[in-house]
């Protein structure tokens, strides 16, 4: 079944949908999730939760590409885990608990700020990665987005690890280049 | 403003088309190592023909591009792993400076060609009338050269590219 067909079902409320989806990109969601969290059951949680977040957000939303959203939100999901998990720890610590204590009712001053900024810098990343060679690409977004080994990546392009790693350090080097030409250096 | 959450967010909002650009595997596998499966059939081939003459299968090489004057070369199993050793017989000096390439060609197959890039600060001569040993061994990285000189022992791990040319790059 191909991607508009699934999002079609999705739009019926016809649960073979998910279930379509679930056969077709599960295991490759997880392996996202999996990359950042380092743990099974969490990321079958993050799972858990992807399926939840699509079935409510389709429709209104209609993914262009559907595997890549399907990313994206496993990924922000991930992230967001993973920081509810540091958050937890903090726990144990007074005054880092004090503080959070606080922080749930002041305004933060810095959201608007960030999501500017975090827009602003997606815009760049996308921009700098259209000036590199697919290969070099596929090597960024598989370490940086996916969070895979260079091993992995490695394996995956038929490069050794030793090519993806040099390949890698050339690539940030450009990047740094590039973001301090556009003075988005942080 | 926490960095790192701020990298991690704007990771996430990448192009969905490099996303699934990324995820498509092994564009590039097929280029790597189109030598080996040539070697392999080489050596099925010569090695019938040795059995067959009961003396080691003669072998056309050049090396730099000038015939030498003999070589010969045998296959065995070391440890499971089938290795291919080349001997030869030179009446002209072989250098291997550093950072110099020198080519040796298998003429059992044009594909067949090992270019050598030497980066040891060492150079390793052959001299005259000198036979030396080349064994080509398989590795989890890629190849091993080893050469032999007298009671020298040289090896030099090689990588192979997308065009079928190893490229020596240490020598140890």
């Amino acid at each position: 079944m191909n991607d508009n067909d699934i999002i079609e079902l999705f739009f019926q409320r016809n649960q073979d949908g998910l279930l379509e989806a679930q056969r077709k990109y599960g295991a490759y969601c997880q392996s996202v999730a999996r990359n950042i969290l380092g743990s099974e059951e969490d990321s079958q949680e993050c799972l858990n939760d992807l399926w939840l977040r699509a079935w409510n957000a389709i429709p209104p939303q209609r993914p262009k590409l559907l595997k890549a959203w399907f990313a994206k939100v496993i990924r922000n999901l991930a992230i967001n885990r993973r920081e509810a998990a540091a958050a937890q720890k903090r726990q144990a610590d007074q005054f880092a608990l004090s503080l959070e204590e606080l922080d749930g009712c002041i305004p933060d001053p810095r959201t608007t700020e960030e999501r500017t900024y975090v827009r602003e810098l997606s815009g760049a990343l996308n921009a700098f990665l259209e000036t590199e060679q697919p290969l070099d690409r596929k090597i960024f977004v598989s370490r940086y987005f996916y969070c895979e080994s260079t091993a992995r990546t490695a394996e995956k392009l038929g490069l050794t690890e030793g090519q993806v790693k040099v390949r890698l350090h050339r690539c940030r080097e450009r990047l740094r280049n590039y973001l301090r030409s556009r003075e988005y250096y942080m | 403003m926490d960095k790192q959450r701020a990298i991690a967010k704007a990771v996430t909002g990448l192009d969905s088309g490099y996303i699934e650009e990324a995820d498509q595997p092994e564009v590039q596998k097929k280029k790597r190592p189109m030598w080996k499966p040539v070697l392999s059939a080489a050596a099925c081939v010569l090695l019938v023909l040795g059995l067959s003459l009961f003396r080691p299968a003669p072998l056309k090489v050049t090396v730099n591009g000038q015939n030498v004057l003999r070589g010969t070369v045998s296959y065995s199993l070391d440890a499971d792993v089938q290795v291919m050793r080349l001997s030869l017989e030179t009446e002209i000096p072989l250098t291997l400076d550093p950072g110099s390439k020198g080519s040796l060609t298998l003429t059992a197959d044009e594909n067949s060609t090992l270019l050598l890039d030497g980066q040891e600060t060492r150079a390793l001569t052959l001299t005259e009338k000198t036979t030396c040993t080349w064994v080509l061994l398989p590795g989890a990285d890629g190849y091993f050269l080893q050469l032999q000189q007298g009671k020298e022992d040289w090896c030099i791990q090689a990588v192979p590219e997308d065009t079928g040319i190893i490229t020596i790059c240490q020598v140890r």
